[in-house]
């Protein structure tokens, strides 16, 4: 093997296989916001504020319904912006995304309104993978606590996606948040594809051994 | 071999079909050129994959599992792309000297980086490294020595200072 060695030997190079390219700034696309209703595409009899909230299973949620208004508000002034980012960003596993950066301000003004504005996304693009995949990745940054309920129901939903990458992401959303409720959902759940089923099998393998030990094996 | 992060998933639907293109995104995305060059890092053979995985995972700030793939560097000569020893940019003092680019690439060194991509997956040379397991890497080599907390970023910092404190 041949390794040529002419460029100055201490030059240091930058990795770009664990260095993202610095992140561009994009320019907002067209999107169109939905200006009433939370679920635009829903029967308008499901599009009822606080409809996503129905999930007894969580009930130890303890937070107040999101408030309507804010949500329209967080749809109408912002969603044009953040749907920009979630299609045209850079994601790199392993790395903060624009997008990241971006959904921040908003859970910290109100982590609830902005995780049901996520799913409302979420909810309202399932058809379109690449955002799909990219909010699941956002969402995948963030602790289990913040992104209950709708966090999981999202991931859920992603694993039964046609496409591989959006049921990949789903997954991933699980392991990271790595909790014993990720590890009961992945239970059940199951994967056509199998290098998929492998991938899963090997997360529940390591939430087991992570969480509870006794199970693990 | 040289080994770099990838995305399993891009690649995968081309395995089980030869006639299967290779998506823009996969090619885009993975192999993916600053100044003509793809980052690598060397490792003798697959068995020593877990020295690129801490050169390549030291330097992220979240634990989102990541896949790697380990191309055969004689392969890659023998189809004329040059490989250039370059000093990597990791946390792992003792890794810098393993890093090497794959230097002045065309367009058409991409369809070959590609089909060595898909060479390397039918051999069984990449590999998924999990969330656990990114963390176990990370915290031992610091646990060691090898790596000094305060080099680690994000996430990583704080989840693996905290593995520590439990150890």
């Amino acid at each position: 093997m041949q390794i040529s060695t002419d460029r100055p030997s201490m030059a240091v190079e930058i990795d770009k296989s664990t260095t993202p390219e610095p992140r561009r700034q994009k320019r907002p696309s067209a999107a169109v916001v939905p200006q009433s209703g939370l679920y635009t595409t829903l029967p308008s009899g499901s599009a009822e504020p606080g409809a996503a909230d129905d999930s007894s299973a969580f009930s130890a949620v303890g937070t107040p319904e999101p408030s309507a208004d804010r949500l329209r508000a967080l749809r109408s002034e912002n969603e044009a912006a953040f749907l920009a980012h979630l299609r045209e960003g850079e994601f790199e596993y392993g790395f903060k995304s624009a997008a990241d950066t971006f959904f921040e301000r908003f859970l910290a003004e109100d982590s609830l309104v902005a995780v049901t504005w996520a799913s409302c996304i979420f909810h309202d693009h399932f058809g379109e993978p690449a955002v799909a995949m990219a909010i699941m990745q956002v969402l995948a940054h963030l602790r289990y606590e913040q992104v209950r309920p709708h966090g999981p129901l999202m991931a859920l939903a992603a694993t039964r996606h046609a496409s591989h990458e959006v049921q990949e992401c789903g997954i991933r959303a699980f392991e990271n948040w790595g909790d014993l409720a990720s590890l009961r959902f992945l239970e059940q759940t199951a994967f056509a594809e199998p290098w998929l089923q492998d991938y899963a099998d090997q997360v529940r393998t390591d939430l087991r051994a992570a969480i509870a030990p006794n199970h693990a094996g | 071999m040289l080994v770099r992060s990838f995305r399993r998933v891009k690649w995968q639907a081309c395995l089980r079909d030869p006639e299967c293109p290779v998506s823009a995104d996969a090619v885009t995305g993975d192999l993916r050129t600053t100044d003509n060059a793809l980052s690598m890092w060397e490792i003798t053979s697959f068995t020593d994959l877990e020295d690129a995985a801490l050169a390549i995972l030291t330097k992220h700030e979240k634990p989102d599992a990541v896949d790697l793939i380990a191309l055969d560097e004689m392969d890659l000569t023998g189809l004329g792309l040059r490989i250039k020893a370059t000093t990597g940019d990791t946390p792992v003092p003792d890794l810098r000297g393993t890093h090497r680019d794959l230097v002045s690439l065309t367009y058409g060194d991409l369809h070959t980086v590609a089909s060595a991509v898909l060479n390397s997956m039918r051999s069984g040379h990449f590999k998924r490294i999990g969330k656990r397991e990114k963390l176990r890497m990370v915290t031992e080599a610091v646990r060691t020595g090898r790596v000094d907390l305060t080099a680690l970023a994000g996430d990583m910092h704080a989840l693996v200072a905290q593995a520590l404190a439990q150890l």
